[in-house]
């Protein structure tokens, strides 16, 4: 069974073009925390997808930063953080109904 | 006789495919023929170090990702890496693994990876008119590069290669799982060919690896249950519009949505949903099942042995017998199971019990379709006249049913089954669709309109363990408000808004749950088993028959 953990992602993109487009590829892969602080919460084939289709995207000059954490961690970044980071802990539903 | 391949009209094999070729012939088989693609995590993985190799800081002559095809091989592909050392012109390819050692531990190259190299420094040479002496194949995970000679025995060994794919190619049959059970582990199409399970039918269950069949579903179902929602997208997500706000949801977390009601989905977002493989279903407020897209290609070669298949009467008699046998005896043990403890209820459906009992030993013998219809009525009937007495006598009466209704639910119950049964038909249809089989070619049911006869058959073997014992479970927990949770119109019962939200949230826990699956006996989540089901009928006309409809109640 394939886990699924939290991984915050960040980014420095140094062109305005591909600024955009990473940042629109990374909304489809979970939520955006500040500018360009994602976090999405995949197992290992979303991350290696995403981190393929983000290389496509990227330049040589541009960075990325994926931490992985454990659900340990993410437990406590609430505890440390303003605004609200309540949904850290929790495991989403499998559903949503709108 | 000429045949097209000695004209060249036969279309060229990609180099890829001889790696695959050369790993396991399934694998090619379903890649190249079936047209069966799946990426994992190493797929991606070996992608991206394509796209970010380090750069080389001499200034050799170099082309990289070099398209390169002979007519003459028939063979085409991208070719890493050409350098140009020493004044000759070495093909390189990248591997993200680690390289194969020999007796004394030196490096060499897997058989797939050196054919593959080959080809490409073979074509390479083709088409720069200069020979290519040596491919080297550069392994990432344990830094390693293995030098091959391009001679003789090189070119021979891609002769046969070619040679052999082109016959597998021709052929209309999958080749066997390979014998090498090491192989499948690592293998990104072992969900589609399913060779533990294939294994365990020929009884070779003693050398079973640990893993089977992934047993999670790993992105969530949207459910679009209130009018004036609008589905739109932006950008790699769907923007959800309701009178309640807006929220953007990520595409990736979704693998499919259901569309209750006359909710909006634009274009925009249907070209997104299909391009990431996530299904879209449309049920009526009612639950009944309308239409559903799924951006499987047409899979010919599935599709062509299951017309073949189940235009065989034999077939659909055994098929039928099956289903039917699975869904009485579900139905038999759920009886059996609930009454157990509670002497009086037992009593009370003893009749019905028997007479269950007494059609389910008849099914296996049933001389044609038409009468195992009449034995699956026969249980039917005895089955929804026993499953009122399930029901805790401290529920509202109101909740209790009479008998069985439907088109349309005339009582509450009912009006929680027809439900189910919508979103577990929506469930299996696109399902059905994703793993490539044609819903309107069934064995036991009859077409007519709206409802694919293979969706029904399916849908059969699921509908006790999915539908009737989670809502049983929740009328006897007292979660149903008989007032604010159904609206009644005239004879007819729905669901309010509030129990729809309801039904569809006991559906979808009741998906994750996990379960044993008697056959393989693994635990997976329901969701996983209506897929596992799924493939393993197909299977019944794909060299491995006899494993589907095992699951049972216990």
């Amino acid at each position: 069974m394939a886990e699924k953990s939290w991984h915050l992602i960040t980014y420095d993109v140094r062109d305005p073009k591909r600024l955009r487009k990473v940042a629109k590829k990374l909304e489809g892969y979970g939520e955006r925390l500040q500018y360009s602080v994602f976090r999405c919460r995949m197992d290992r084939l979303a991350l290696e997808k995403l981190c393929w289709e983000l290389a496509e995207i990227m330049a040589a000059n541009d960075d990325l930063l994926v931490m992985p954490m454990c659900s340990r961690c993410a437990e406590r970044v609430p505890l440390h953080s303003t605004g609200d980071q309540s949904a850290w802990a929790a495991d989403p539903p499998t559903f949503r109904i709108v | 006789m000429i045949r097209a391949a000695d004209l060249g009209d036969e279309p060229p094999i990609r180099v890829m495919a001889l790696h695959a070729l050369l790993y396991c012939e399934r694998l090619f088989y379903l890649e190249e023929v079936e047209e069966i693609r799946v990426a994992d995590g190493n797929v991606y993985a070996g992608r991206r170090l394509h796209l970010e190799r380090v750069s080389l800081d001499d200034e050799t002559p170099e082309m990289r990702s070099y398209d390169v095809s002979s007519e003459a091989w028939g063979v085409v592909g991208k070719v890493d890496a050409v350098r140009k050392r020493d004044g000759v012109w070495i093909a390189y390819e990248h591997k993200k693994g680690r390289c194969r050692r020999g007796e004394s531990n030196e490096p060499l190259a897997w058989p797939s990876d050196r054919i593959q190299a080959v080809a490409y420094a073979v074509l390479v040479e083709e088409q720069l008119g200069e020979p290519v002496k040596q491919a080297r194949v550069r392994y990432h995970a344990d830094n390693v590069t293995v030098l091959l000679d391009i001679d003789d025995a090189a070119r021979n060994d891609l002769r046969t290669a070619i040679r052999r794919a082109r016959v597998l190619r021709e052929s209309t049959e999958r080749p066997p799982v390979t014998e090498n059970t090491r192989l499948c582990p690592k293998c990104s199409l072992a969900v589609v060919c399913l060779p533990e399970e294939e294994r365990l039918a020929l009884d070779h269950a003693d050398e079973l690896p640990p893993r089977l069949f992934p047993s999670s579903r790993e992105r969530h179902t949207l459910h679009v249950t209130t009018a004036k929602t609008r589905v739109g997208r932006s950008g790699e997500s769907l923007l959800v519009e309701s009178e309640t706000g807006k929220q953007k949801i990520p595409i990736e977390q979704i693998d499919s949505i259901l569309i209750h009601g006359y909710g909006q989905l634009t274009t925009q977002a249907l070209h997104l949903c299909a391009y990431r493989g996530v299904a879209v279903d449309w049920l009526t407020f009612g639950g009944r099942f309308m239409a559903g897209t799924s951006a499987s290609p047409g899979r010919v070669q599935q599709r062509i042995r299951q017309y073949r298949a189940l235009t065989n009467e034999a077939l659909c008699l055994d098929l039928s017998r099956r289903t039917v046998h699975a869904k009485v005896e579900s139905q038999l043990k759920y009886l059996l199971r609930a009454s157990r403890t509670d002497g009086a209820v037992r009593q009370s459906i003893q009749e019905p019990i028997d007479r269950i009992r007494a059609a389910l030993s008849k099914v296996d013998q049933a001389a044609g379709i038409d009468s195992l219809r009449g034995l699956e009525g026969i249980a039917a009937k005895d089955y929804f006249a026993a499953l009122p007495r399930l029901l805790s006598s401290r529920i509202d009466p109101q909740l209790i049913p009479n008998g069985r209704s439907k088109h349309p639910p005339e009582d509450r119950f009912n009006a929680l089954l027809s439900f189910g049964y919508g979103m577990l038909f929506a469930l299996v249809h696109r399902t059905l669709l994703g793993v490539g089989l044609e819903p309107a070619l069934g064995f036991f049911h009859q077409p007519r309109s709206a409802a694919p006869p293979l969706v029904m058959d399916v849908v059969e073997i699921f509908r006790v363990p999915l539908v009737d014992m989670p809502v049983v479970g929740s009328v006897n927990r007292n979660q149903w408000n008989p007032d604010s949770d159904f609206t009644i119109a005239g004879r007819q019962v729905w669901l309010s808004d509030d129990g729809r939200k309801k039904a569809i949230a006991l559906f979808e826990e009741r998906l994750t749950e996990m379960y044993r699956h008697p056959f393989t006996s693994q635990s997976m989540s329901y969701a996983r088993i209506v897929e596992l089901e799924s493939r393993l009928l197909e299977k019944e006309w794909s060299n491995a028959p006899g494993l589907y409809a095992r699951m049972r109640m216990r």
